[in-house]
């Protein structure tokens, strides 16, 4: 079996639109959630969210013509480009890599074509064409003339995760020397208006793990991972960021939106992960928690943390920063992971005022860590109750 | 390691929920721009679970389907083994009716009293969720869309899921409803004039190895790639040596049709490559645009008699797929 | 006044009913809807989301854990809709 290392990464969120800038961000805690702004949305009581202002598609797109294109596949190209550059591979080598994109909600045109329909009206040839989820991939393959295989998770917020399993596994079993993996979702009307409803958002800050948490944000946001067969990256002289050492996955079988109570999804994720990777939880070093800020998911989350590693493996939300990017979260987090290992710092959980005794984890409080970062366990769960925990290590050979 | 059988199969389908119904596609003549729905569709039928009937028909049908696999499959897990069950679901348009319920709602009464149920009908993954929660799955569960190739990409992927030692059984299910948001999609207003085809198909697949009651068939190759712009020949090319890679046993049959421009490369390519030697059906005349349970579609019809067949399925932009079966019925069927 | 209320009684009776799949005369005034009939939060809300359409009143968020009978659904209601 090959090992599997991670030569090239790109993000685009509310903190910085290229690696160095979001990092920076990141580390000094600082927050991307803004007040809503979007054409034809209802502002609702809870009135902000993470949105990625100035955007500018035009930086990134240009075998495609960006403006027929949909948000979340722009995102998506601007992270996927930055990634391949970063890796610095050779147009010979990336053309063939497999391809694999998670998201939650995909493309947001279908929020302008149902209002067409309502009304009786033609849509526009571009936005039925978005409304083809596969096109995102099409779109982004067709950017860089990618040719392996390819597949879009439409995993919920733990889609960005089953992407990365997926990518690992094909260089793994020796079916390619390089995959992509990525997640990118924008910003939908549609989420903003459903966590509303399910009570779900907060009204002012995201406060993952504080006592008085209301809930999470919607946001937006890309990133993606280049994955990469160990030997061909000695070869070629990359740079390498980080080892992924394995992975675990569980169905909760339980509730669509609510986890289950005892964790035991959870659980089972996190502890198939540290078997797959022959590691004990006392070798965990930080956990990237999926952190949304809800009462249920914090609570959950911390007892199954507590029940594995106990209450001292420092664990930190950027849920708290950014807000929740969907299927994009689980891959910026990834990207975290790698970037905690190689400047051994662990970036905060913000807007921290009480503990919680239902929570009673170190949970980083509003300024972040400097300690040896040589393992780092990558936890998501999404509705429909799919966990997916993804673990990197630092390299050596 | 043990090659991953198909050990049963369940089928919801516009002409009945029978294996079999789907060969009766192939035989009744519909018209050229028929819309082919489920009629009567209730899930209490397959299941007296409560809490099912707020949720849209697709994932109905989807649970009705895999009700109707796992009996067919004669599952019967100890408590231990739902950690090895996993879900794989392929589905690619339907959510577009599932918004539409959902903002409709809004422009109805307004974001602030749209009902709050409605909301997780609209996320991707809802039906591989759902059938998670019914069959007690607690291996994963995943959803993919890539369009028509969406059912062979799931099938493709708890192959992988099997091989790897993740899980050990996977409920891999195609399904695709044709309503509002997806007609809108298809015909922008205007009235059909194509065939359409919604059904739900559920496949159990575990490893051979295991104590199989019954089996309708083993996979032995699936190959999926992409292709980002339509080109015929570079299509044809990689047809040709996808099709080269498969072991040179006689094949029986092959079934395609996508209803899209790929089918004549298909049709020239299949005949180049078996003559007639094969039999050859495009089901594209008979089923029209199916998109996410199309594959599926044509894996059934190969599975009611023995032989090696080949699948092919595409978009024009997008996943090609081609999947080798050896359908080799046993046991209790 | 009291016409009113009865008709309103039936109205919620009916929802909660259909929503929870049981016969009307299974939804007592002081039937347990969790214990007695499995109601499930997702059936809470959609009993709620029901309610607030038929009779146009928003529930605050905090009343969805005292949905727990018709009797105190009722209450809710009408403190809801003064």
């Amino acid at each position: 079996m090959n090992r599997v290392v991670v030569t090239g990464v790109g993000v685009i969120t509310s903190i910085g639109e290229d690696v160095d800038t979001f990092w920076d961000s990141c580390i000094n805690g600082k927050s991307g959630i803004t007040k809503i702004v979007k054409d034809k949305l209802e502002l609702l009581t809870p009135q902000y969210g993470g949105q990625i202002h100035n955007f500018d598609p035009g930086k990134y797109i240009f075998e495609n013509d960006f403006n027929s294109i949909g948000r979340g596949t722009q995102l998506l190209i601007g992270s996927l480009r930055q990634a391949i550059q970063s890796s610095k591979l050779k147009k010979e080598d990336y053309q063939l890599a497999d391809l694999f994109v998670g998201t939650t909600m995909g493309e947001v045109s279908a929020e302008t074509t149902n209002l067409d329909r309502f009304l009786q009206k033609k849509s526009e040839k571009a936005f039925l064409e978005q409304n083809q989820l596969k096109n995102m991939l099409v779109y982004a393959s067709k950017e860089f003339d990618i040719r392996g295989s390819g597949l879009l998770n439409t995993n919920a917020c733990a889609a960005g995760n089953y992407s990365t399993i997926q990518a690992f596994e094909q260089i793994r079993n020796g079916k390619n020397k390089i995959a992509i993996s990525a997640g990118a979702d924008p910003f939908a009307t549609i989420a903003y208006y459903g966590f509303n409803r399910l009570n779900a958002i907060s009204p002012d800050k995201c406060r993952p793990f504080d006592k008085n948490r209301k809930g999470m944000q919607v946001a937006e946001g890309s990133a993606c991972l280049i994955l990469e067969d160990l030997e061909h990256a000695l070869e070629r002289g990359a740079d390498i960021l980080a080892e992924i050492v394995g992975y675990g996955v569980s169905s909760d079988a339980f509730h669509i939106t609510a986890p289950h109570p005892k964790s035991s999804g959870i659980i089972r994720a996190t502890k198939n992960a540290l078997n797959y990777a022959k590691l004990a939880p006392s070798e965990i070093d930080y956990i990237s928690a999926h952190g949304t800020g809800t009462y249920a998911n914090d609570k959950v989350e911390s007892f199954a943390i507590n029940e594995i590693f106990g209450e001292n493996t420092p664990v930190s939300s950027i849920k708290s920063m950014l807000g929740h990017s969907m299927g994009a979260a689980s891959a910026i987090e990834s990207v975290v992971s790698c970037l905690a290992i190689r400047d051994n710092v662990a970036p905060p959980t913000i807007n921290f005022e009480t503990p919680d005794e239902e929570c009673r984890i170190d949970c980083i409080p509003n300024v972040c860590r400097e300690m040896s970062i040589k393992t780092v366990v990558n936890n998501s769960y999404a509705f429909g109750g799919t966990n997916a925990s993804v673990i990197f290590k630092e390299f050596s050979k | 390691m043990g090659e991953i059988a198909i050990t049963g199969i369940g089928c919801i389908t516009p002409w009945g929920d029978e294996i079999s119904s789907l060969s009766k596609a192939l035989i009744m003549k519909t018209q050229n721009n028929s819309i082919n729905q489920v009629e009567d569709f209730d899930v209490k039928r397959y299941i007296m679970k409560k809490g099912l009937r707020s949720l849209q028909k697709s994932t109905q049908m989807a649970l009705a389907s895999t009700q109707l696999a796992l009996k067919d499959a004669q599952h019967d897990l100890k408590d231990n083994e739902h950690d090895r069950l996993g879900v794989f679901v392929g589905n690619s348009m339907s959510y577009l009716n599932n918004i539409s319920d959902f903002l409709d709602d809004v422009y109805e009464v307004g974001a602030e009293l749209v009902s709050p149920i409605k909301f997780p009908n609209t996320v991707l993954n809802n039906i591989s969720g759902w059938v998670s929660i019914v069959f007690d799955a607690k291996g994963v569960n995943n959803t993919v869309n890539s369009g028509n190739t969406s059912s062979l990409d799931a099938l493709l992927l708890a192959k992988n899921y099997i091989e790897n030692g993740i899980i050990d059984k996977a409920i891999v299910v195609g399904v695709e409803e044709i309503n509002l948001g997806v007609l809108h999609n298809e015909f922008n207003g205007g009235l059909p004039d194509r065939k359409m085809t919604e059904a739900s198909i559920t496949l159990i697949l575990e490893k051979s190895d295991l104590q199989n009651n019954k089996v309708y068939g083993y996979l032995d190759d699936i190959f999926s790639w992409q292709e980002h712009t339509f080109n015929e020949k570079d299509y044809a090319y990689n047809l040709e040596k996808i099709l080269s890679k498969i072991t040179s046993t006689t094949i029986r049959e092959v079934y395609f049709g996508s209803s899209n421009s790929c089918d004549k490369v298909t049709e020239n390519e299949v005949k180049k490559m078996y003559g007639d030697d094969t039999d050859q059906y495009n089901i594209s005349s008979h089923i029209g645009i199916s998109y996410a349970v199309s594959g599926f579609i044509k894996v059934v019809l190969s599975l009611l008699n023995d032989g090696k067949k080949i699948i092919i399925e595409t978009n024009e932009t997008g996943n090609k797929s081609v999947l080798s079966i050896e359908s080799k019925r046993t046991g209790k069927i | 006044m009291n016409a009113e209320k009865i008709i309103n009684i039936e109205k919620v009776r009916a929802i909660i009913a259909e929503v929870l799949e049981v016969e009307i005369d299974e939804v007592k005034a002081e039937t347990d809807l969790v214990e007695e009939l499995d109601a499930d939060s997702m059936m809470a809300l959609e009993i709620m989301a029901t309610i607030e359409k038929e009779f146009r009143v928003k529930i605050p968020e905090n009343e969805i854990q005292n949905f727990t009978t018709l009797d105190a659904i009722i209450k809710i209601v009408e403190k809801e809709m003064r």
